[in-house]
């Protein structure tokens, strides 16, 4: 018995051992890191600004492996901010530099979120085809973020075919993944046209296209969209699409608008009426569409405005 | 009978430590993670809903208001709650920082908004998700009661006093809202620092309002947790050692929305077993004391672990 005892102190003083040395070790690579990484910042940006003045063998200097991959994250950092123009610098930098492979290299070390976390500095950074080829099987990864930056790769390299990309994934896309997606599309990263995306067979491109014309508030594809909350079969996107209806404040009048309110359970109700308040609807303007007590709560919302008492 | 008893010893502390390495191995998972989330365009997530979420606050000073409105976030607001009789100058104060008028009110009757006097909003365009409330004070869960009546999103985050948002929390929130769309989970919660949950507004009105058992009422499988700290609850000494110490102390109180009362109780208790543990190890023998205070010193490095990820 006592051995036992023993043998489970050793083992526990082993943890204590690792965990103080994860959190030395942390804190002087913390250091290291925020020294290094305002040396490779300053002449990255030099490099980046310089443009075609800058020659190749001027940008090639001796690297150790770390280096090149803290170069490598500043690079996207700086890249998510660049205008199309300094994008070709962008990728000019990552090849003359290799550092799509130093990514490429730190993804397949690393696992979860590490991995995730180089495989979107890898997709900002104009990668070449045959460093994100490698990265192939990281599309079936068990970790959803790794998926999906995985994607974001595939993307990257291959703008042309994105949208195919997009509308065969398995995942549904869920709030995050358009949101990055949609900020991409605004950042020039590939075209698209968002009005035959809301008529699209594929789910996803049609949560695209939605997310699409609530940013720019497109209001000219409002029968579209009124389409797709009365009919559409996916009830997520039904949902999304009367949402994006009150988001660009349009008329919700009409017997598709009805179909579409029937579909509504008393809580989705309710969670529209709020909805309604927020984007300033009037109580007149949504007589048609209210049921017995439900104009009462309606007004409830809206009669809290800002105005002085006398 | 030694033997039993020093097998039930051995399982105890068997069970500390696991529970203490699994917990610095999530933490450290999700510190990985947030990593990830921060070069995100989080402030952009926009869905069917738009994950609006209502901040309802009790009893706070201008500063703290100032700290909960600085979130880049665009569908959120923070809804005050002051009692104006019994700190007039703070009322006041906030009221001429923040440019309130008093507006009209009507809350919605699904919940109780006892004791409300009067509704301020801001008239400046920059504190425009500010909403005050003048209640008389009773109790904090009274107080979010009344601010969910007038909350304009349908996601509430009751935040008790004393509680400093981290930055970035709002937008760790709505991605973890974003995970959870169509999967049944609806409660969010952060359970290491101090426990705050996010409850959609619909729940909270079938449960009739907010107590100290809100949580603890949502199934298991509703609950979505999030192992990274969204707000700070500054200890009177804000350095390590002392953030670490009382993490050690409170480790099971934080994880359960108590009064007071208990959360002493339960602290006290907490130590008590402790000492019984030493001293139970003392007189079983040298090596099993030895293995008791190993398990402790783990326990306290995994706090100061933790401690550290949280003021990174």
């Amino acid at each position: 018995m006592k051995t036992l005892f023993v043998l489970y102190s050793l083992v526990a003083a082993l943890c204590i051992v690792v965990l103080w040395g994860v959190v030395v070790a942390g804190h002087l690579g913390m250091k290291w890191r925020r020294r290094r990484l305002v040396a490779l910042r300053e002449r990255t940006l030099r490099l980046l600004l310089g443009g075609s003045e800058v020659a190749d063998e001027q940008m090639l200097v001796p690297m150790f492996r770390r280096n090149r991959a803290l170069t490598a994250e500043i690079v996207a950092e700086l890249a998510v901010v660049t205008d199309l123009a300094s994008r070709a610098g962008v990728a000019r930098m990552t090849r003359v530099l290799r550092l799509d492979e130093a990514l490429v290299g730190v993804a397949r070390r690393t696992y979860g979120y590490r991995r995730a976390l180089a495989l979107q500095q890898l997709s900002r950074i104009e990668p070449r085809r045959e460093a994100v080829e490698s990265v192939s099987k990281m599309l079936y990864s068990r970790n959803r973020y790794v998926r999906f930056y995985a994607l974001m790769c595939h993307i990257a390299a291959q703008p042309t075919r994105s949208l195919h990309i997009v509308a065969t994934l398995p995942d549904r896309l869920n709030g995050f993944e358009v949101a990055e997606l949609t900020s991409l599309i605004f950042r020039g990263g590939f075209p698209v046209a968002y009005a035959p995306m809301l008529v699209s067979p594929y789910v996803n491109l049609r949560l695209l296209g939605l997310a699409i014309v609530r940013r720019i508030g497109a209001d000219e594809v409002a029968r579209q969209l009124i389409g797709m909350a009365s009919s559409d079969p996916d009830r997520l996107v039904a949902s999304q699409a009367l949402q994006t209806i009150v988001a660009l404040r349009l008329p919700l009048a009409g017997s598709d608008m009805a179909r579409a309110l029937s579909r509504l359970t008393t809580s989705e109700r309710k969670l529209l009426y709020r909805r309604l308040a927020r984007e300033g609807y009037s109580v007149r303007a949504l007589t048609s569409i209210f049921h017995m007590q439900e104009r009462q709560y309606f007004e409830s919302l809206v009669c809290s405005y800002k105005s002085r008492l006398s | 009978m030694m033997n039993l008893i020093s097998v039930i010893v051995l399982l105890l502390l068997l069970v500390v430590s696991v529970a203490a390495v699994i917990r610095a191995g999530r933490v450290a998972y999700a510190e990985s993670k947030r990593r990830v989330l921060s070069h995100t365009y989080r402030t952009a997530i926009d869905s069917s809903d738009g994950y609006g979420i209502s901040l309802l606050c009790s009893g706070v000073s201008h500063c703290r208001l100032e700290n909960l409105l600085a979130v880049e976030y665009a569908d959120y607001e923070v809804v005050a709650t002051v009692d104006a009789n019994d700190d007039y100058a703070l009322f006041t104060h906030i009221v001429e920082h923040f440019g309130m008028v008093r507006v009209n009110r009507a809350a919605h009757a699904e919940l109780s908004a006892v004791g409300v006097r009067a509704l301020y909003r801001s008239s400046h365009r920059r504190f425009r998700r500010l909403i005050l409330i003048d209640k008389l004070h009773t109790t904090l869960y009274d107080d979010f009661n009344a601010a969910a009546c007038y909350a304009s999103y349908d996601h509430l985050l009751p935040l008790a006093d004393g509680c400093v948002l981290l930055p970035d929390a709002i937008e760790r929130v709505v991605v973890a809202m974003a995970e959870c769309e169509g999967g049944g989970r609806s409660v969010i919660c952060s359970r290491v620092g101090k426990t705050v949950s996010l409850f959609p507004r619909e729940m909270i009105v079938a449960m009739g309002g907010f107590d100290e058992r809100s949580l603890e009422r949502v199934p298991r499988r509703q609950r979505y947790y999030i192992d990274e700290p969204l707000v700070w609850s500054p200890y009177r000494d804000n350095t390590l050692p002392a953030l670490s110490l009382g993490l050690f102390r409170g480790g099971f109180a934080a994880s359960r929305h108590r009064r007071r009362v208990e959360v002493w109780l339960v602290r006290c208790v907490t130590w008590l077993a402790v000492g019984l543990l030493l001293i139970l190890s003392a007189w079983l023998g040298v090596p099993i004391l030895v293995a008791a205070v190993v398990t402790i010193v783990l326990a306290g490095s995994v706090a100061y672990y933790v401690a550290s990820l949280m003021l990174r």
